[in-house]
């Protein structure tokens, strides 16, 4: 075992130990329940450690909370609401604690709330800090929560790094370029800085993607394939939309065991089953053992007469693209046009419950950088179009993955504002590509060659390192000042 | 990196009239004020160092009408507009220390009915209103790192201090700068 961590190159735990940290402090810095839906998440782990058991879904309309008392006590003594400010009194800050010093109610199934339709690997993992925490007050236990979430950040750092130096071996430096634009990537440190299972299941992408660049160049062994099972498995066991990676994996295995030998063809059936099997064994024991439903979507699939295919697809387009004469108009209401309003601001920086972000010339600021770092993504790409061409069978499992997570995170959207009336996009539910994010900052750094690579990449560092400190102090002033 | 710094810094400069505390209602129902009439409301806590505040009101008629808000020893007066907008309020004296249990008043001294916003109990005893309390004085972000690390630590793990703060910040710092040797020293390599 010893042996096999000294294997792991020293940048997977500079990158581990950067990213954590930097969650833990998101963790210490965001107020209690600030982070979004972590009342249901907190609620969803407090019942299974304190019963052992999955919580059923009894109310999961969004917004709908129902903690235990425990839980409760704390919720109303935070003094704020999603859009209030706080009060910053300190005798009520010990009156809060001393109400929780008293025995109160924590197993309460309804806790969960619209979390409930989850599955439990995540809140089964975060329930070890609960009990280790287990005699110390509730906000000890949110805060261990919290703490071990970040883990999860440093996590996704860390194989963002490794999956950049299986896609692009030159050039070392490029891979930290990458990875240190993920690991201070504000958004996802806030996220991961709280209790939400989303954290996992971009470690999980990320895992993904560096052992399907591993194959790609190495084969498909037989461990490899068990690992990108394993990650699908966990991202199955984490949220409905984990679902979104398994058409890349299957993708992947599928090219590497056409391209190979009788033994690769062994490997791939390996990948699908470690994949497949845990989540078929949850799907059974879910009703079996928890008499719960085997779904695993925040709303299930609901359907009504108002959802059609045509809108469904117009609602796609139009998340990304300007709406075309011949459809229906899908965003009556804020944001009319995701990709800029919800997506690449959201990117930029907005935090909470989507209530504070950065001034709108920032987001144009940041406009311009993104801009120019495709412009440079494509201009190495041009430069690179042998190689790349070689590589495209790996490039298609890539943009599989894109539009695997783009199409889930639209099927639920539509279905979400055709029932609630509310916004449903939302940038970390992207953040399955984080990886890929990591991997436009390092293209961009190698755009500028040997001469000016290494003066791009620390500019898009530095940017990087900026944009979190700028939304940790955006953060101060919304909680504190 | 030195523009990065140069707006750390500028931004650290910036100066901005401060929040002492709100009681966080949202102001979603209306009271009415009749002119002469006062409604007064207990507040838990007015904080101290307060020297204005703001809450939502606007007269019911077409012409303005004039509102007065006055709190044990304390108060302000204003015209308050006739479209609903939060007015704002110098006290006048400040607030110094922290006041418990104050009966805050709103007299409507003007001869339009008043409207006043806030939020409904769900006791169904009268509207509360929506107030917010500033410092006498904008106040530069740069001062206020002491006050930001004594808010900190509130409704949090209770071994947290004022000290978390300090830490939280020497810690983001400390962890941009290894990033970014890191990076560097990468190229070397």
């Amino acid at each position: 075992m010893r042996a096999r961590l000294r294997a792991v190159p020293a940048g997977f735990w500079v990158c581990f130990v950067l990213a954590t940290l930097n969650a833990c402090v998101w963790a210490v810095v965001t107020p209690s329940f600030q982070v979004p839906d972590e009342i249901p998440h907190v609620g969803y782990v407090q019942y299974l450690a304190e019963t052992g058991r999955v919580p059923r879904p009894f109310d999961t309309t969004a917004g709908h909370f129902n903690p235990s008392e425990e839980e409760s006590t704390a919720v109303n003594g935070v003094p704020f609401s999603y859009v209030g400010w706080p009060s910053w009194d300190a005798r009520h800050s010990r009156e809060v604690q001393r109400s929780l010093d008293k025995p109160l109610q924590r197993a309460h199934e309804p806790a969960a709330g619209a979390a409930a339709v989850y599955p439990p690997l995540y809140y089964a993992l975060e329930a070890i800090p609960y009990k280790v925490v287990g005699s110390g007050s509730f906000f000890d236990r949110l805060l261990a929560m919290r703490l071990f979430s970040a883990l999860f950040a440093g996590l996704t750092t860390g194989f963002t790094f490794l999956f950049l130096r299986e896609l692009i071996p030159s050039q070392p430096w490029s891979w930290r370029v990458g990875a240190l634009v993920v690991a201070f990537q504000p958004l996802a440190a806030f996220v991961s800085g709280g209790v939400n299972p989303d954290s996992l299941l971009w470690a999980a992408s990320a895992a993904m993607l560096w052992l399907i660049a591993r194959a790609f160049r190495r084969g498909l062994s037989t461990r490899v394939a068990i690992g990108i099972g394993a990650s699908v498995a966990v991202a199955l066991l984490t949220k409905g939309s984990g679902a979104s990676l398994a058409p890349a994996a299957l993708l992947a295995v599928a090219i590497l065991a056409w391209r190979s030998q009788r033994a690769r063809v062994r490997s791939a059936v390996i990948a699908v089953a470690v994949a497949v099997l845990p989540f078929l064994a949850w799907l059974a024991l879910s009703p079996a053992v928890f008499e719960r439903g085997a779904g695993t979507g925040t709303r299930g699939l609901v359907e009504s007469a108002q959802l059609t295919l045509g809108g469904q697809i117009s609602y796609l387009w139009e998340t990304f693209l300007p709406r075309l004469p011949f459809m229906p108009q899908e965003f009556t209401f804020e944001p009319t046009y995701p990709l800029w309003q919800s997506y690449f601001q959201g990117l930029v920086g907005r935090f909470g419950y989507a209530q504070y972000e950065f001034p709108m010339r920032v987001n144009y600021a940041a406009l311009v950088v993104a801009i120019g770092v495709l412009a440079l993504v494509g201009f190495h790409l041009y430069r690179a179009r042998g190689a790349l061409r070689r590589r495209l069978p790996e490039l298609a499992v890539y943009v599989t993955l894109t539009a695997a997570v783009v199409v889930v995170v639209a099927i639920a959207g539509y279905r979400f504002r055709a029932s609630d009336h509310l916004n449903f996009e939302q940038t970390r539910y992207l953040f399955p590509l984080l990886a890929l994010y990591g991997a436009l900052a390092a293209l961009a750094a190698r755009a500028g060659g040997r001469r000016f690579g290494p003066a791009i990449g620390a500019l898009l560092v530095v940017l990087a390192v900026g944009q979190n400190i700028f939304a940790l102090l955006l953060t101060l002033q919304r909680y504190y000042t | 990196m030195l523009i990065l710094a140069l707006l750390l810094v500028r931004t650290l400069a910036q100066s901005h009239l401060r929040r002492t505390g709100t009681n966080n209602l949202p102001p979603v129902a209306e009271l009415a004020v009749a002119p002469a009439a006062t409604s007064c409301q207990t507040e838990a806590l007015v904080p101290g160092d307060t020297g204005n505040v703001t809450f939502g009101a606007r007269a019911s008629g077409s012409a303005p009408t004039t509102v007065r808000l006055s709190l044990r020893g304390s108060a302000g007066t204003v015209a308050a507009p006739t479209a609903m907008t939060y007015v704002f309020m110098r006290l006048s004296p400040s607030i110094a220390a922290d006041r418990r249990d104050v009966d805050v008043c709103f007299t409507n001294e003007g001869t339009q009915p008043l409207v006043l916003y806030g939020a409904a109990p769900p006791d169904g005893t009268p509207v509360r209103v929506r107030v917010d309390w500033y410092r006498p004085a904008a106040q530069r972000n740069l001062t206020m790192g002491s006050t930001v690390a004594d808010r900190f630590a509130l409704q949090k793990a209770p071994f947290l201090g004022p000290w978390t703060f300090w830490l939280a910040a020497a810690l983001v710092l400390a962890l941009s700068l290894a990033a970014l040797v890191w990076m560097l020293r990468g190229v070397e390599e």
